[in-house]
């Protein structure tokens, strides 16, 4: 019997599942193998204390009515005071008209990425990634004269698409599989990119393994990527460089990840959401769930109320870029969004449950690591942002 | 109302019938308390992470797909607001001093473990724990603290036995790695 066998079955035998004729022979393989009899003994002591330890425990006596009390508080409108205020509607539309152009085309051209194919996937109807809430009406702005707005949202093919490589096994040494897979792209409004060639963002899988999860991305001030994996209760620390097209380098086969697991900055929870300050501290961006959900912004040098900019908030992430010209923030299902503050846009850029996130210095490209489905690790994503 | 299923209970909540709520905060305290207090190791926090997970999971229950299970869904909400609160709190770091230092001060004693260093085993088990990435971490709390079977496991985690039964393995393992200095002590000397 080889050890590895020997080590399932020890893991049976732990929770009453072996037969008698199994645990003959791993009684056979154990008399003669001293590292296996090590592992049962640990594996035996492991799990009297996690049996010792992971106990049911009573809560106090008044627990019920303490959430039912702290519920009634919650759901006064008093708990959130500035940002329950409605924005002016007025305002907005007269903002809204300026940007007109630029809302149709997100309104049409805006889409979600489905990582398990490289074609992006049209969006749903509940959950847009637009960011109006009232269409201005604009006969200017004819949806015919616009093939984005025909109803029918455009498939990008991305060009020069990478073939498809093989996914990288972990083995018993701590491998950090590199991939990077062009995801597919989402159309830009004009006036997102400017006077920049880049029309679109550009969605690419960096990293990914069928066993690790891929964490703590940070940013490199040569434009390459740390990283980390968890193998085995152990991190890896790894460097990519997207531009050399060489494989990841393992700095470090023993780190220790860092506290912190993005660069978000004045990073604060009140109102039962989170608000962060632009690193310029003009801006005050807030995403919110309950009755205000969605993303808010405030400007700190105008008396102005925050304005609601899109419908999606309330994750746990927010992260403004350095340039202080975009935020990115996540919905209660942690699917990313972009913001462009000055021009009052907001964009869908992954669906997924987001974890860390962050910016490269010259805030154009974004680094993230999120995972498609509740089963599936994190993998490490990029984004070049105009 | 007591014999009503979760799921019928929950529609309640949702027709605006805040008893039917209360009856679920009572069917679940113990299990989001246990998991809280087992996570955390602090009984105040502990209290304050469950009735802050029951908080979140009435504003989400609008979101809850009634054709699913209630337990997991509520299980996932309870879980990662407890590990929202305490990586806020920089609770979640376990670095690999902390178990050699533990390590050292159980081999320098040769009185029998006293319930402090008991203690310190604990903690240190509890932060590995809370390290384990959730899919791992997820079969082993739900078969320790809750003593559910594999079958149940499955169930609640919607997930095919196999897939439990490997996980369970893959999580103990990863465990017996992190706390092998401290487990097998006995048989090392």
């Amino acid at each position: 019997m080889s050890c590895e066998k020997s080590k399932n079955l020890i893991n049976r035998l732990i929770d009453g599942l072996l037969s008698d004729d199994e645990q003959a022979e791993l009684r056979e393989h154990i008399a003669s193998c001293p590292q296996c009899a090590l592992y049962l003994r640990e594996a035996k002591e492991l799990d009297a204390l996690l049996s010792q330890h992971l106990k049911m425990v009573s809560p106090p006596d008044d627990f019920v009515s303490g959430v039912m009390a702290k519920l009634a508080q919650a759901e006064k409108p008093a708990e959130i005071v500035e940002f329950s205020s409605a924005p002016k509607k007025q305002n907005l539309l007269w903002r809204m008209a300026s940007i007109a152009a630029a809302l149709a085309l997100v309104v049409g051209g805006a889409m979600w990425y489905n990582g398990q194919t490289d074609v992006p996937k049209v969006p749903v109807a509940d959950n847009p990634p637009s960011v109006v809430e009232q269409q201005p009406e604009n006969p200017a702005e004819d949806p015919s004269d616009n093939p984005l707005q025909s109803g029918e949202t455009p498939v990008i093919e991305p060009e020069n698409k990478k073939p498809k490589q093989p996914e990288q096994k972990i083995g018993q040494a701590p491998i950090a599989a590199a991939q990077e897979e062009q995801y597919g792209q989402v159309e830009l409004p004009k006036v997102a990119y400017g006077s920049y060639n880049n029309t679109a963002f550009i969605v690419n899988r960096l990293a990914v393994s069928e066993e690790v999860d891929v964490l703590a991305p940070e940013a490199q001030a040569d434009g390459s990527v740390q990283y980390y994996t968890n193998y085995s209760g152990e991190y890896q620390l790894w460097q990519y460089d997207a531009n050399s097209g060489e494989e990841p380098q393992l700095l470090s086969a023993q780190a220790d990840l860092p506290e912190t697991s993005s660069d978000t900055t004045e990073y604060n929870e009140c109102f039962g959401g989170n608000v962060a300050f632009s690193p310029d501290k003009t801006l005050l961006a807030g995403s919110f769930g309950g009755d205000n959900k969605g993303f808010w912004l405030s400007d700190r040098s105008s008396v102005d109320k925050p304005e609601k900019l899109y419908t999606a908030g309330g994750g746990k992430l927010i992260s403004w870029a350095c340039d202080s010209g975009k935020v990115v923030f996540t919905d209660e299902s942690e699917n990313l969004y972009v913001a462009f503050p000055a021009e009052k846009l907001a964009v869908g850029l992954f669906e997924g449950e987001v974890a860390s996130i962050s910016w490269s210095d010259d805030s154009k490209i974004l680094f993230f690591t999120a995972k498609k489905a509740a089963d599936d690790y994190y993998a490490l994503y990029s984004i070049i942002l105009p | 109302m007591q014999h009503l299923t979760d799921e019928q209970l929950v529609a309640l909540c949702l027709e605006g019938k805040k008893e039917a709520f209360n009856l679920i905060v009572e069917r679940y305290q113990k299990q989001a308390f246990s998991l809280a207090y087992r996570l955390g190791g602090d009984y105040d926090e502990a209290r304050d992470m469950a009735q802050e997970a029951f908080i979140k999971v009435y504003s989400e229950l609008s979101r809850f797909d009634c054709q699913r299970r209630f337990f997991p869904w509520f299980y996932r909400i309870a879980q990662n607001t407890c590990i929202n609160f305490l990586n806020k709190k920089g609770k979640i770091s376990t670095s690999v001093d902390d178990i050699e230092a533990f390590s050292d001060t159980l081999a320098a004693e040769n009185t029998p473990e006293t319930a402090i260093l008991q203690d310190e085993a604990k903690d240190i088990l509890r932060k590995a724990l809370l390290e384990l990435p959730e899919q791992f971490r997820d079969p082993l709390i739900l078969k320790y603290l809750q003593g559910y079977s594999y079958r149940e496991i499955a169930q609640a985690l919607d997930l095919p036995e196999s897939t439990i039964e490997t996980r369970l393995y893959r999580g103990r393992q990863m465990l017996q790695k992190k706390l092998a200095p401290i487990l097998g002590k006995e048989a090392k000397r």
